[in-house]
């Protein structure tokens, strides 16, 4: 019925009205420890300042990020930072080590928020310091390129002037867990092909149930999962059925490569740049703010 | 199938409620818990501040010296927090002290060579920081108020709420005059 049709959708706009009354306008997800979305930021200067807060984070776990917004809106620099910083939870979880630069374009004003972890080493008198006298004077001449690198050198060698824990912290980000699931991705994959050119040969289909079963077992032994060794047979027959028939029917047609069970067109294997967010950090509104 | 008798039924109805009541119980518990580690986010900055003020008060005497009762003001209000005991009486002992800080930043201006000394600047900055750290963790103290207190209203909990002695929290709210805080800027 027409009507009830428009009841609901007029209750479901309704409903979503308090999520528009939220002055906040998140700019949405990180695109890496730099995000660059006011454009403020020649490429090269984007790209080698992200290989550095990434070499940074490797070596000591901190996550030093910087952002770039058009404008603030409703929010001041101080609570649009402090939200952001929440949204995107910069810094570890539990160790609070983050740190955040704000640029917004059209207001002047910027921020550096300091997670609760790193307030002892980038204190707000030295945040200070370095928006007012290394990135503001570059601001003012239009020169963000080098107004923002200067900003997190400075920023980085106010940290650094305490002593840092090292490594092995570095591995709880998610950038760092992203890197070790690419290992274990790559290891299985090659695993996978390996399987199903063996598979896909053998005339009979029951092996890739043993196969299943098998590892089906093992994980059960490892994470006491039961289910997994009859639903792992059942995946292992299917999935050699098919591949055995794919493999059948390709090689009648003639087309046998070594990846011949890949279809259609050439496949693009991201390797290089994976960023899966930051660690879940906090912080509590330390740092300082500034305008250019 | 057993058979459904009038006593089971019973049972099975004090069961069910009984299970309600746990998990309302508990849930009543978190929020509150929740209100509470807030708070002592709250304390704790209040801490940074109070610390500050001998400092504050160091920097700007040496040359405020025709304004010096500002400087008693700050001392009763900072001695009134020190010997605050509950919440409410934390909250309004630090509104005092807010309001003593407003006046001491007015004075400043008065002094405007005293503007220019680094020990000033690093003060402000540090002020600054200060009360923006006030301000989030209050603000998540009213966020964790409020669905604490949203928690003991709704029905049916809000029956177990009564029954177990769960009060309202107090909310912040701005202090009567808060919007004719003084405007300082020091960078000019």
């Amino acid at each position: 019925m027409v009507t009830n049709k428009l009841v609901s959708i007029i209750v479901a706009l309704i409903l979503f009205l308090p999520l528009l009354v939220f002055a906040y306008a998140s700019p949405g997800k990180s695109v890496g420890l730099v995000s660059d979305f006011a454009g403020l930021l020649s490429s090269q200067t984007r790209g080698g300042l992200e290989q550095t807060l990434r070499a940074y984070e490797q070596k000591t776990g901190r996550q030093i990020a910087v952002a770039t917004i058009n404008e603030l809106g409703d929010e001041t620099v101080e609570t649009y930072a402090v939200r952001l910083f929440q949204e995107w939870g910069i810094g570890q979880k539990g160790k609070d080590n983050g740190a955040l630069f704000l640029i917004s374009k059209n207001d002047r004003r910027m921020r550096i928020e300091v997670g609760y972890g790193l307030e002892g080493e980038l204190t707000d008198i030295e945040s200070k310091k370095i928006i007012d006298n290394v990135a503001a004077p570059y601001f003012k001449n239009n020169d963000f390129d080098t107004g923002i690198s200067a900003g997190v050198s400075a920023m980085l060698s106010a940290i650094d002037s305490q002593n840092y824990e090292a490594v092995g912290s570095s591995n709880q980000s998610k950038q760092g867990r992203g890197l070790n699931w690419e290992y274990i991705f790559w290891i299985g994959a090659g695993i996978f092909m390996w399987l199903t050119a063996i598979l896909a040969r053998s005339r009979s289909w029951w092996l890739g149930g043993v196969i299943g079963g098998a590892a089906g077992v093992v994980i059960w032994l490892v994470w006491a999962l039961w289910f997994s060794a009859p639903i792992l047979i059942v995946l292992g027959l299917f999935f050699d059925y098919i591949v055995s028939r794919k493999y059948q029917r390709a090689s009648a047609s003639g087309s046998i490569s070594n990846l011949w069970w890949i279809g259609g067109g050439p496949h693009r294997w991201d390797k290089g740049s994976g960023w899966g967010g930051f660690g879940g950090g906090s912080s509590g509104g330390g740092g300082a703010s500034g305008r250019w | 199938m057993p058979k459904i008798t009038t006593s089971r039924v019973i049972i099975g109805i004090i069961v069910i409620l009984g299970l309600w009541a746990w998990s309302g119980y508990n849930g009543l518990v978190k929020t509150d818990e929740a209100v509470k580690s807030q708070w002592a986010n709250v304390e704790a900055v209040y801490q940074r501040r109070f610390d500050l003020i001998p400092n504050a008060v160091a920097t700007v005497k040496g040359a405020a010296q025709q304004d010096l009762e500002v400087f008693g003001k700050i001392a009763e209000a900072r001695t009134r927090y020190a010997g605050a005991r509950t919440t409410d009486e934390r909250a309004a002992a630090a509104g005092e002290i807010e309001s003593a800080f407003a006046r001491l930043l007015v004075i400043v201006e008065n002094y405007p060579n005293l503007k220019s000394q680094e020990s000033f600047q690093a003060l402000i900055a540090e002020l600054e920081g200060t009360e923006n750290r006030i301000s989030v963790e209050r603000r998540r103290y009213n966020g964790a108020v409020q669905m604490y207190n949203v928690g003991i209203r709704r029905f049916p909990r809000n029956i177990l709420a009564r029954v177990f002695g769960f009060a309202r929290h107090n909310l912040f709210e701005a202090a009567v005059g808060a919007e004719t805080t003084p405007q300082v800027d020091f960078t000019k």
